[in-house]
């Protein structure tokens, strides 16, 4: 204990008893209490907090050497209240905003003191809005993964207020990152932006769809060549993300002249066929384009199912090879311009009409392309022939759902879909942001009491983007410039342990065929589950044992230096729940499951928890545990 | 009659009735000694001596027609009219056995030494064409052709099911996993099938009664890292809630199908890793730097622990991808081979 004199500055020092210690942040003034001022100060029942909000303020703790004689206290100019009792005083906030509340207290020499402390209120949760459950369940499907956060913002806006936010939102490319940190063959920064965006980004909507693209509308930089061509595979994704809410007459159109597209299928420096070296012009992009990127090979219904007949024969592949000829690198100075010599993979290839096939072409329902016309004026007539046809709405529409919602859409789903697809309302034709909408706002995929077969196998890469946004994935120590990583295994690598990696399918049929059907209760039942194409032996007990890597050692910044690098997780709102059980595992069933834990599950679950002790040690280990098994259960495994 | 394309002879052996109607073309003859070694041992039971059969699948189709050529003048020159530029230059195939007319390519000098010494050989003109089709038939729509011809995952999915008359969405085993079926009874070890993948999941490996376990090429397979029954306390007690979990009962085939294969994964990782422990003591040297080599190392790795999986017949897929050569195929389809060789 010591004396200060009257003016001078004094802190205060707390100890622990370990030794360690930390001066306090304010410095406290002596004051001459004869002439000295009152001290304003007060304290407030919330600073931060959702309307409609209750703020009650209490002043009992400002000072006055004799006696503090009036009160006054400021709503943000919206309410006063005075007085020489009005110790306390509350307000209702009902907007949305920042409010500074303002306390002035005098004495009876006529001095006074003014503290003012800011209150914020966020929107409130509408009395119709969505469940937390129903909020988590669109998450699961439009989204890299449910977060808390995340779920308040659904509910906030309602289910469709929140699509229609998220139609608006586009985050900017990764092609700036990847010109900054990869010299073109480096693989890294196209993969570190991807999951930063993924993770990070406000647009998930948008992205989630152009994943979804990217699995209909595949290049692949595993081989050679596009390895080492980061900066046009980036901007091919970007592309995709442009045009995910666009019109896919046009996403038709960027794909067909994308230079990378055009290395992987081959469109790029083909040329028209010559009778006198007996060649031919080359059919992969054309027999591709139509089976795997927008008509498929069998007639079909617009819900789906077969109508009998196919949907092209090899005359019309061969007369869409003419028409895909001719094109090269916007920069390409002369035909055979070969690779590496700083040729354009970004922007959209054109033609040299000499190396353009200009004989006349029948394309699909025998329409006629007429004899000499311009490599454009070709493709554009091919791409309108095949955007005519009556299997692109079940086409692209099946696999969007599919790909966000359930392996085994009902005919009657897909139809609806197909409708939006075919018409978006105003007579358009190929919205694909309305047909997203549609998808998602369909009654298949909003009711949880759907039928047995109803789901997907999470992918990999939605599992790891899961983990990282529900727990606030944080960049590891040395992370270069603040992006994620994995542990033990590189973001640019993942396809080799889990089955899937970004742009990284082992061919242009993707990752998985749209109709596997593994052997055993899936094949059994007659249905489709393509993911599991890739949920191998091995590949499910690597990405198990990342992720297990990720919940039990990397939970929080380690010390090791060779772990330094990976990113950690934050289990900081789910320890706190820890000590009971339950309401952690309900925790949990929202974020992870969004709410739909069986019982069965429950209980086996809880009897594990607790058998930890409960302390803090037991704590931690609890919610790891909770958290690796949930996610290593088959309820986890298949969305519903 | 010109040459038949068929698989009957061979096929018959693996129960290929289970599937409707087959029909594949004829072989003239060429299998007929693994058909009948097939047939020799009746009773696959009790089996003690080890068989191994390895499937290296060129992914993309190699254009096989350069791979072996004739080297008869009169042969070859019908060959180099039709393949123009492709074609491989006479003077370079490398010739096999006395005046056979025939060689292969240059980039496999490999292949043709192990064809010299006996070890090697070729089967030819087998394919998923149902019977000989002719240009002409072809085009009056007169030929019975494979479904979905031209397009390449079909073609491929029918060539590794060996049916081609029907959509290969209907035919739920490959002819692999249908060899398989009959030789589970050699194999001691009924916790393991005989089919294993060194090349992720394909169409030839699945069978009727058994399904394939797929197998990475570093290690083959590992337990779960934290949930392993052979770990720490809390490892081992996490593994046995896994476990626990993973029997609960689902009405929904995808929820009960990830609880099969994953309790699978796991319960194959316990096996193999006791017989891989044993077994990286391999003297030939493989390329570090091909995904083929490192595919075959590890089904020599597994190969020598047969003993200690306790397996008699093993069925081995390992897939080589980049063959569908379209463009630049004379320099591409040069490494692969080089590669292959």
């Amino acid at each position: 204990m010591s004396t200060v004199a009257i003016g001078h500055a004094w802190r205060v020092r707390a100890v622990n008893e370990e030794g360690t210690s930390e001066w306090s942040r304010s410095a406290f003034t002596a004051r001459d209490d004869a002439t000295a001022e009152p001290l304003a100060q007060f304290t407030l029942s919330s600073v931060f907090g959702q309307a409609p909000l209750n703020l009650v303020v209490d002043a009992s703790t400002a000072y006055d050497a004799n006696a503090i004689t009036e009160y006054q206290w400021d709503f943000a100019g919206l309410h006063s209240v005075v007085g020489s009792d009005a110790i306390t005083a509350s307000h209702e906030f009902v907007i949305p905003g920042t409010y500074t509340i303002t306390l002035t207290v005098s004495n009876a020499a006529g001095l006074s003191d003014t503290k003012s402390v800011d209150v914020t209120v966020t929107q409130g949760i509408p009395a119709d809005a969505p469940s937390t459950q129903e909020a988590a369940r669109l998450l699961a499907q439009a989204s890299f993964g449910t977060s808390s956060i995340a779920i308040q913002e659904v509910r906030q806006l309602g289910l469709e207020g929140w699509i229609d936010a998220q139609l608006e939102l586009q985050g900017p490319p990764h092609l700036d990152y990847v010109t900054t940190y990869s010299n073109g063959s480096n693989r890294d920064a196209r993969h570190e932006i991807w999951w930063l965006d993924a993770v990070d980004g406000d647009d998930q909507l948008r992205q989630r769809v152009a994943f979804a693209l990217s699995q209909l509308l595949v290049v692949s930089d595993t081989g050679f060549t596009l390895a080492n061509a980061q900066y046009g595979v980036t901007n091919y994704y970007d592309m995709l993300r442009n045009n995910a809410f666009g019109n896919f007459r046009e996403l038709l159109e960027q794909v067909t002249l994308n230079p990378v597209m055009g290395i992987y299928l081959s469109m790029l420096q083909n040329d028209k066929g010559s009778n006198f070296d007996n060649t031919r012009a080359d059919e992969n992009f054309a027999r591709e384009v139509l089976q795997l990127f927008s008509i498929g090979l069998h007639n079909l219904n617009q819900d789906g199912t077969l109508s009998g007949g196919n949907t092209f024969t090899q005359d019309d592949i061969e007369s869409f090879a003419r028409v895909f000829t001719g094109w090269n690198y916007k920069n390409a100075g002369q035909w055979d311009r070969p690779l590496f010599t700083g040729q354009d993979l970004i922007n959209p290839m054109e033609a040299f009409e000499d190396h353009h096939d200009k004989d006349a072409k029948t394309l699909l329902g025998g329409m006629s392309v007429p004899a000499d016309q311009s490599a454009r004026a070709d493709l554009e007539m091919a791409l309108d022939n095949i955007f005519a046809h009556q299997n692109v709405a079940p086409f692209v529409s099946a696999h969007l759902i599919k790909q966000l919602v359930t392996s085994n859409p009902t005919p009657e789903y897909v139809s609806r879909v197909a409708a939006v697809f075919n018409d978006n309302g105003n007579g358009v034709k190929g919205d694909l942001g309305a047909t997203v909408k549609a998808v998602l706002m369909d009654f298949d995929a909003r009711d949880p009491a759907a039928s047995d077969n109803f789901g997907k196998l999470r992918e990999p890469v939605l599992r790891l983007s899961h983990l990282w946004r529900a727990f606030s994935v944080t960049p590891g120590n040395l992370s270069a410039r603040g992006e994620y990583n994995t542990y033990s295994t590189a973001l640019k690598n993942l396809e080799s342990i889990t089955g899937q990696a970004v742009l990284r399918s082992a061919s242009v049929f993707n990752f998985y065929s749209p109709a596997y059907s593994p052997s055993g209760p899936v094949q059994t039942a007659q249905l489709m589950a393509p993911e599991f194409d890739i949920f191998t032996d091995s590949n499910i007990l690597t990405t198990a044992s990342r992720i297990n890597d990720q919940v039990h050692r990397h939970y929080k910044q380690t010390t090791t230096s060779s772990e330094l690098n990976p990113s950690f997780l934050d289990f900081g709102p789910e320890i706190e729940l820890a000590a009971d059980s339950q309401a952690l595992l309900n925790h949990l069933d929202l974020l992870l499951l969004s709410g739909g834990m069986s019982d069965d599950l429950n209980t086996v679950l809880l009897a594990h928890l607790d058998s930890l002790p409960d302390n803090e040690a037991g704590h931690v280990q609890r919610v790891q545990d909770a958290v690796s098994l949930i996610v290593a259960s088959p309820e986890y495994l298949v969305q519903r | 009659m010109n040459k038949h394309y068929s698989r009957r002879r061979f096929l018959k052996q693996v129960a290929a009735a289970s599937v409707l109607g087959s029909v594949m073309g004829s072989m003239n003859g060429k299998l007929g000694m693994m058909g009948s070694a097939l047939a020799a041992s009746g009773d696959y039971a009790g089996l003690s001596d080890y068989k191994a059969l390895v499937c290296v699948f060129l992914y993309g189709g190699s254009d096989s027609f350069n791979m072996f050529v004739p080297t008869e003048q009169g042969l070859y020159d019908n060959y180099a009219a039709s393949r123009g530029s492709l074609a491989v230059d006479r003077d370079s195939l490398l010739s096999v056995g006395n005046n056979s007319g025939l060689g292969f390519n240059p980039n496999m000098p490999n292949t043709r030494s192990l064809f010299d010494s006996g070890d090697l050989a070729v089967v030819s003109n087998v394919g998923n064409l149902i019977m000989p089709v002719n240009k002409t038939d072809y085009l009056s729509d007169s030929a019975d052709i494979p479904v979905d011809l031209f397009a390449h995952n079909h073609q491929q999915e029918q060539w590794l099911k060996g049916l081609s008359s029907l959509p290969s969405s209907l035919v739920g085993s490959g002819w692999g996993g249908r060899m398989a079926d009959l030789l589970v009874a050699a194999n001691s070890n009924n916790k393991l099938p005989p089919t294993f993948s060194m090349g992720g999941s394909n169409h030839w490996l699945p069978g009727n009664a058994s399904t394939p376990i797929s197998l990475n090429t570093n290690t083959g397979l590992d337990p779960i890292s934290f949930m392993n029954s052979k770990g720490t306390p809390s490892s081992a007690a996490r593994a046995n809630v896994l476990s626990q979990i993973l029997s609960l009962p689902s009405d929904n085939p995808l929820q009960q199908q990830a609880a099969l294969a994953s309790a699978r994964g796991i319960s194959s990782a316990d096996e193999i890793i006791d017989a891989l422990g044993t077994t990286d003591t391999l003297q030939t040297p493989y390329n570090a730097s091909s995904k083929l080599a490192k595919q075959l190392r590890m089904v020599a790795r597994l190969i020598s622990g047969q003993q200690a999986l306790r397996m008699q017949r093993q069925i081995f897929f390992v897939g080589m991808g980049g063959w569908d050569t379209h463009d630049n195929q004379s320099v591409r389809l040069n490494g692969l081979l080089t590669e292959l060789d």
